[in-house]
């Protein structure tokens, strides 16, 4: 890419990071970063990548827009309700950056779709809010050695993770899918917009480092925030032998959709 | 309180914005143009006298609730004097009403769950619909939901509300077009299929008023489940294709006329697709289910409706449940869900209560008449009062059976606001200038025919003076009624035989020497004035961003030619701030936000020198030179897009390759902080470590900051030199 005079004008103040510089810019611009469900952490994750110039942003989702998003998934406006949320996040994207390819998918993630939907992108987002989907999402990311980042939000916590081939995975903490009850459901639970916000945007600051290279990564490290408390910190994990997907006896070895109670209310 | 639509939850924010403008307007510190900008969008337009204004609701379909309608009645009534009115698109519009007060007004009706929104300027207007829809014994069906659920949708979307001009939408319950379908923007006609499904044909970029057109049928059938998406597509290539710049060749058929009709169907298409893709939900239709088909129709004579009589009105629809209330495109109201056991006592009652009259000429109160010259700016003729006048003279006389269906349509000039076109016989006024002064004159027009593949307008067949309009009317129609066929349509009739009977009257009212002996041929109806034609003055239709930019470059035409070349200045750098979103406080803040913006972007620099002038008070411009910039920038706003962007100039290539030597030299004079340093750095990827770089930087904050910077980056600086007031810096590429 030739970064023109509107280009430099545009992303001058993180060119002029020595970290960044124009080569910089440009490995952002030939990346293709997928975002799974424009939602609460996608909406911040999604305007934040087409502000820095990543050249090819991904969006799946297979939800229309609806009131109830408005709280907190903030690449959706109240002109937009009834609309695709694929089309509504790309009219916002094109609007940052009008130079941002995007490419929607207006489906949800399943096993089918998900390996030839993910082969493309160098780098996958998780934004989903159940955790079935979860799952399906490490486990097709580390059976194709992609990178993604993990995120998960209720109520006023928040944590996050980043993956990459050969460090740790989401199973070698949760190696299941937590039985029916444990985790309350959505529409018990309820969630402050900017909790999302501050975790879709750390999502977002992960892939960008990602992309340049540059940092150090949530790998193997577990990001938690209890915004409640307003208490940030750091736990470290490692990579669990017994992983059953990433383990040495992987008893996982093809990407499979696992059952657990599906949230009553809308996706977030 | 039982409503009829969904208001957008946004439309609370707009009314505070709204009323805090007429606060700034109030104090000062915007002007009257500004505040249009923002006023007409919102449903209110300011009337002929200054300082009094109108107020439009929108009411989908004519339809309201019957607790909506009495608490509309006592926000009227505390805030004006004046009758209500029906309008044509059935809403109702207040009058008289004080420009502060049209904010409260808006709030008032936001808890009874109605709006102005769009009752005025580039916006989706009022969605309108066949007067007897859900309660005709023959319509194909029900258009009522789809109307109200449209209404819904389009009033959410935001780029319902900056258009480039008025977009319409009609529906009507079956093939006789009785909600003018095919005269509309955008028009859907009832229609079931051979499946027995429910669909419509579609017609598209009709309109009357100037070039007037009948709606071109993108769609024989299409199932009801896409009324939404056509609309939508519909706006989206109004939006996209329609000439934001000319305002009278901007509504939906100059596309088409532009476009020619293939490619117009072609650009449609193209939307529609991408449209159907984009997945939107269904319009969420509500069946207002009503229990008893029979009505009362209640002729509003010219849609002015008292305080006194809605009174009366509401007292007779409470007895038939909320949904009971409708107001037609002929201006008059029907009460419906009447029992057919009480319609006859019902009417005796309001008979007695002097509503409707035991027998009358009914053709006098489903007439239409534009507003005219006493109200509307662009009017010639007081059409209101030929109307007057005509029922007058009829009223005198007796009753003319076989006339019921008769449409008269009289509009003040040319634009069709009284929809003359579709008349069986109407007017519209123009002045006539006989022995050497201005006779209030009309055109006559008649034959037009409305339906499904149908629609013709009327033609024009004569001209006669306003004056001897009610005579011929009564010849005519003394005639009509005797030789019209019972059944026989106007259109027929007209084509048979009426068309030479007008002709043959026509001729005994055009003698020149009638002028002379009856002064008041120099009157318009009603009026004590002698007709002139001078102050009327250009009306606020479609108040906005294009007119305020006009009327800029007529202020500065008009100070140029009258010498007054600072201020042609202030006016010239005012025109195309607004394109920029930049507020002005003062005029003569204008110049410098103008060179800030414009000068050496979009303006050559040559013209910064009146700048600096007009800054230092060196006020001696010469009249050459204003025109030239004046007509620099008038040009600049002819090749503005229409997203309101603007070419810029060629940067002259800064960058030289002095020959000889081996270094890459680049001039980063003019280059703000910290811009010259990104600059500098990407030129520094773009050679080796150990290779050198030559730059010009200007004095003062660049020069300060960035070889310090480089230096920060490791790169090293190996010489700085001034010359003259800029700085010529070596430097050599680092790890
Ligand atoms: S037809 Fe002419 S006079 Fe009548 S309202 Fe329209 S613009 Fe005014
Ligand atoms: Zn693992």
């Amino acid at each position: 890419m030739i970064l023109d005079d509107n280009d430099i004008l545009r992303y001058s103040r993180q060119i002029i990071l020595k970290e960044v510089g124009g080569k910089g810019q440009e490995k952002l611009f030939n990346a293709k970063v997928l975002i799974v469900g424009a939602g609460g952490l996608g909406s911040p994750a999604g305007l934040y990548l087409a502000a820095s110039g990543i050249g090819t942003v991904g969006i799946i989702d297979g939800d229309n827009v609806d009131l109830t998003n408005l709280q907190r998934q903030i690449i959706h406006f109240s002109s937009d309700l009834n609309k695709a949320k694929v089309e509504s996040a790309e009219e916002k994207i094109k609007a940052i950056n009008p130079k941002i390819n995007v490419i929607k998918y207006k489906e949800r993630l399943n096993a089918e779709n998900i390996a030839s939907t993910i082969k493309d992108f160098d780098f996958i987002i998780d934004g989903t809010d159940n955790f079935p989907a979860k799952f399906l999402i490490n486990d097709a990311c580390v059976l194709l050695k992609k990178p993604f980042s993990h995120a998960g939000i209720l109520r006023f916590d928040g944590q996050t993770f980043t993956h990459i081939p050969g460090g740790a995975c989401y199973r070698c903490i949760f190696p299941e899918l937590p039985p029916k009850g444990v985790i309350p459901s959505c529409s018990e639970a309820g969630i402050l917009g900017p909790v999302a916000g501050i975790i879709g945007s750390v999502q977002a600051l992960e892939t960008i480092k990602f992309i340049l290279g540059i940092g150090n990564l949530l790998i193997n490290r577990l990001f938690i925030m209890n915004a409640f408390e307003m208490n940030f910190r750091i736990v470290n994990f490692k990579k669990n032998k017994e992983c059953p997907i990433c383990g040495e006896n992987p008893s996982i070895k093809e990407i499979k959709e696992y059952e657990q109670p599906v949230c009553e209310l809308k996706r977030n | 309180m039982q409503t009829i639509y969904e208001l957008p939850p946004n439309l609370e924010k707009e009314i505070i914005e709204y009323e805090n403008l007429i606060h700034e307007y109030e104090n000062e510190k915007i002007d009257k143009q500004k505040l249009r900008a923002h006023r007409v969008p919102m449903g209110v337009y300011e009337q002929r006298i200054d300082d009094t204004f109108m107020v439009r609701v929108r009411i989908p379909g004519g339809n309201i609730t019957v607790s909506q309608f009495k608490e509309l009645i006592n926000i009227v009534k505390k805030y004006s004097d004046k009758d209500l009115h029906i309008t044509t698109r059935q809403e109702i519009q207040l009058h008289n009403i004080k420009l502060e007060d049209t904010a409260k007004i808006m709030k008032e009706l936001l808890k009874i769950g109605l709006s102005t929104r769009g009752g005025g300027g580039n916006t989706v207007r009022n969605i309108i619909g066949s007067h007897d829809s859900g309660i005709s014994e023959n319509e194909i069906f029900d258009i009522t939901p789809y109307v109200v659920a449209l209404t819904e949708r389009m009033i959410q979307e935001s780029d319902s509300w900056t258009l480039p001009r008025k977009f319409k939408i009609a529906f009507s319950n079956g093939p006789d077009d009785t909600g003018y379908a095919t005269v509309n923007d955008l028009g859907f006609i009832a229609k079931i299929n051979e499946k027995g499904e429910k669909g419509f044909a579609v017609y598209i970029a009709g309109g009357m008023g100037a070039n007037s057109n009948v709606g071109i049928k993108i769609f024989d059938f299409v199932s009801d489940k896409e009324v939404y998406n056509i609309a939508k597509s519909a706006k989206n290539l109004f939006d996209k294709y329609g000439n934001r710049k000319n305002r009278h060749k901007a509504r939906l058929r100059f596309v088409l006329y532009s476009l020619g009709r293939e490619e117009f169907i072609k650009k449609f298409f193209e939307e529609y697709e991408k449209v159907k893709k984009q997945n939107f939900n269904e319009l969420k239709l509500r069946d207002v289910q009503i229990q008893n088909k029979g009505f009362i129709e209640i002729p509003i004579f010219l849609g002015d409706l008292s305080f006194e009589n809605a009174e009366k009105i509401l007292s007779v629809a409470q007895r038939f449940g909320e949904n009971s209330l409708r107001f037609t495109p002929r201006q008059n109201i029907i009460i419906k869900n009447i029992p057919e056991k009480d319609k006859e006592n019902i009417k005796e009652e309001l008979i007695k209560n002097g509503l409707i009259k035991n027998a009358y000429n009914i053709f006098l109160y489903n007439a239409v008449s534009c507003a005219g010259a006493s109200t509307c700016r662009l009017g010639i003729c007081l059409s209101k009062n030929l109307l007057k006048a005509i029922k007058d003279k009829f009223e005198q006389n007796s009753l003319l059976l076989n006339l019921d269906d008769l449409k008269i349509n009289i509009s003040g000039c040319p634009n069709s606001c009284g929809q003359h076109l579709l008349a069986d016989i109407g007017f519209f006024g123009k002045a006539k200038k006989i022995n050497g002064k201005y006779v209030p004159f009309y055109y006559i027009v008649a034959g037009a025919e409305v339906g499904e593949d149908k629609t013709k307008f009327a033609e024009k067949i004569g001209e006669i003076a306003a004056l001897d309009i009610p005579d011929f009317l009564m010849d005519f129609l003394n005639i009509s009624a005797k030789e019209k066929r019972p059944n026989e349509k106007w259109s027929e009739y007209y084509k048979r035989d009426g068309r030479e009977k007008i002709l043959n009257i026509i001729k005994k009212y055009s003698y020149m020497e009638n002028f002379s002996k009856n002064k008041n041929y120099y009157f318009d109806w009603y009026d004590d004035k002698e007709f002139s034609i001078l102050n009327k003055i250009e009306g606020e239709c479609s108040a906005g961003l294009f007119d305020l930019i006009d009327y800029d470059f007529k202020l500065a035409d008009q100070m140029i030619s009258e010498n007054k070349l600072s201020d042609a200045v202030i006016y010239i750098s005012r025109a195309l701030l607004i394109t920029k979103g930049l507020e002005i406080k003062n005029d003569s803040d204008s110049p410098v936000l103008f060179k800030e913006n414009f000068i050496g972007k979009h303006i050559d620099e040559k013209y910064a020198n009146i700048i600096e002038n007009f800054i230092n008070k060196k006020r001696d411009f010469n009249v050459d030179e204003i025109k030239e910039f004046y007509n620099e920038v008038k040009k600049l706003y002819n090749q503005m897009d229409n997203s309101l962007r603007f070419p810029e100039l060629k940067k002259d290539e800064k960058e030289v390759k002095i020959k000889g030597e081996e270094i890459l030299f680049k001039d980063f004079r003019g280059v703000p902080c910290p811009l010259n340093f990104v600059k500098t750095k990407l030129v520094l990827e773009t050679i080796n470590i150990g290779e050198k770089l030559k730059i010009l930087l200007d004095d003062g904050e660049p020069i300060e900051n960035v070889p310090a910077s480089l230096k920060g980056e490791g790169h090293k600086v190996l010489k700085q030199t001034k010359i003259e007031n800029y700085w010529e810096v070596l430097i050599e590429k680092g790890v």
